[in-house]
């Protein structure tokens, strides 16, 4: 079996483009952390990919839709940060408990969404993210309400506390890397596969000996989790937090970047997150246009690109290795 | 009769508001034998598989399963107890490759849960090898790493059986395997029903294909309009007047 080729020469060969456009990337981050804002912009691409790794876990490889992760995002950001400056929680483990409550949620509103399909399942996630953004709106008590909260804590590992955005990177790639990786090992397993199954086509998966149900819960709970973490390390990086950034906007900005990195990869959340963030802030000064901006990606995307930019580089290899294939048939 | 029972279905009876889609049938399925489920076309036999395999509870009566009783239980836990089934209309994963189709068939026999496929990337090659193993029993091996959609028909059949036979099933339902295929590929399936057959797996078959069906089973229960109007062994069943009414038209005064 190919697939199971784990020799080191081999592995780089068969990764030969993927080490290079790391490489690339690596050499691009490396030049952009020198400065403060282009750092910023590092940041979020580590964040938002977090998140859009786990709604590509629940959408991409389950086919359960949300528009709702701006809500899980919220939750847990404002978990980490209220557990941080009430109760003096380290940040570190306060944005692990604010990963946590967001997965507890998902998975109480998996139990009623893991019943419905497509639109029904759709208007079920706006009105969860909309649920929680007019609470945390609504009960100033806790959340100081529309004015948000200042003061988030950084978070500090070992004696060390990542206060610029420089060094917050270092973090949240380490976060980013980790969470790709456990990406990529669940959906080369048998948990991957009962996903993919039960996208493909639930009665069989069923028959198969799959419990459905389970596993679109489970699917929830992941991307809760993802997104809460992403949405907690989102507060101790830019320190203030307020209802503004959980609206729906930021739900389908997680869901304009999947779709446009391609929905069912590995990389796709990343690419995804990269372009759409550059893009965002180049055109910062159209912000009143954003909900427009990404409209017009999601029909670029439905028209031109089903399969996102991972899909259309795949086809692209793939015609390239079709010719060369082609030529070396013809000179044997 | 002192051989054992697979498969009993006692007294099964479904309604779909006032129309009784299958009343009363009763049947036994002895274990290893290849047993036929016939009948015209909407006699309700897909009815009795989806009930036989959890899709549907029925109204009243009972499956019985190697001795457990397992109507109205959920269609993936009946898998778990090794009852396996293939669809009439293909129900494939058809994005997935072939050995993906057919490892996602090993859910039941294999047990890593979330947090151990999450920290290392799982040991698959039993799995991998199990599953090449079954693809090239149903002569599928050359094709494992096609998408699934990408076979042709025939073959899509095979792969719904292999899928099935992944599961390590007791008892294997096939619901007209050979619906689409040409004379050449029921000819091999014939073969593979038995070559199935013959590794201890009881079969249950609903086929139109009379043919097929009169040269591969040892039993043949025949059903027409939900009720059961004859059983016995193919050469008793081509013989019966009821069934030849049923299939012929019983003329006009019926």
């Amino acid at each position: 079996m190919q697939t199971l080729n784990t020799t080191p020469g081999g592995f780089l060969k068969k990764n030969r483009y993927t080490l290079i456009v790391l490489l690339i990337l690596a050499c691009v981050a490396a030049w952009m952390l020198q400065e403060r804002y282009l750092s910023m912009i590092l940041d979020y691409i580590c964040i938002y990919t977090i998140a859009v790794t786990g709604l590509d876990i629940l959408f991409g490889y389950t086919g359960q839709v949300s528009f709702g992760q701006a809500g899980f995002y919220a939750i847990g950001a404002y978990t980490s940060t209220l557990l941080s400056i009430n109760l003096g929680i380290p940040p570190i483990l306060s944005i692990l408990l604010g990963a946590a409550l967001a997965l507890l949620f998902g998975i109480l509103i998996a139990f009623p969404a893991s019943r419905l399909v497509k639109h029904f399942l759709s208007l079920l996630t706006i009105a969860f993210g909309q649920m929680v953004y007019t609470y945390i709106v609504g009960a100033a008590w806790l959340t100081r309400g529309p004015s948000g909260i200042t003061g988030i804590p950084k978070v500090s590992l070992f004696g060390y506390t990542f206060k610029g955005y420089q060094s917050y990177f270092w973090l949240v790639l380490v976060a980013v890397v980790l969470v790709l990786l456990m990406k990529r090992n669940i959906i080369n397993s048998r948990v991957g596969r009962a996903f993919i199954a039960v996208r493909e086509n639930p009665h069989a998966a069923a028959g198969m000996g799959i419990n459905v149900a389970k596993y679109k819960i489970m699917a929830f709970g992941i991307s809760a989790f993802l997104a809460g973490l992403a949405g907690a390390f989102y507060a101790h990086m830019v320190g203030f937090i307020s209802p503004d950034t959980f609206t729906s906007t930021q739900s389908n900005m997680f869901m304009t970047m999947l779709l446009f990195g391609g929905i069912a990869t590995i990389s796709g959340s990343l690419i995804g997150a990269a372009i759409i963030t550059v893009i965002t802030e180049l055109l910062q000064s159209f912000a009143s246009a954003q909900t427009l901006v990404y409209a017009g990606f999601i029909l670029v995307v439905l028209f031109f690109l089903p399969n996102g930019v991972v899909g259309m580089w795949d086809k692209a290899r793939a015609m390239f290795l079709k010719k060369r294939l082609g030529k070396k048939e013809v000179a044997s | 009769m002192t051989e054992n029972i697979m498969l009993e279905v006692q007294d099964l009876t479904i309604r779909f508001g006032g129309l009784v889609a299958v009343n009363a049938v009763n049947f036994q399925v002895p274990a290893g034998s290849i047993f036929g489920l016939i009948g015209p076309n909407g006699a309700g036999k897909t009815t009795l598989f989806n009930m036989i395999s959890g899709v549907y509870a029925p109204t009243s009566g009972k499956v019985i399963f190697n001795g457990q009783e397992i109507q109205g239980r959920p269609p993936y836990k009946v898998n778990a107890l090794g009852i396996a089934r293939t669809y009439q209309n293909i129900n494939l994963f058809k994005k997935m490759t072939v050995l993906e189709n057919v490892m996602v068939g090993c859910h039941t026999k294999t047990h890593s849960g979330l947090f151990s496929s999450m920290l290392h990337t799982p040991k698959q090659r039993d799995v991998i090898k199990k599953c090449l193993g079954i693809l090239d029993f149903m002569e599928l091996g050359d094709k494992a790493e096609l998408k699934a959609s990408s076979l042709s028909y025939g073959e899509q059949r095979r792969l719904e059986i292999s899928r099935a036979l992944a599961s390590e099933p007791k008892m294997l339902l096939l619901d007209e395997p050979a619906a689409g295929m040409n004379g050449a590929e029921k000819e091999d399936l014939q073969q593979t029903i038995r070559k199935i057959a013959d590794k201890g797996i009881t079969v249950l078959l609903v086929e139109h294909d009379m043919k097929l069906v009169m040269n591969v089973t040892h039993q043949i229960c025949v059903i027409s309009f939900g009720k059961r109007i004859a059983f016995g062994t193919p050469e008793e069943i081509q013989q019966n007047p009821d069934v030849i009414e049923a299939y012929l038209g019983g003329g006009l005064d019926v």
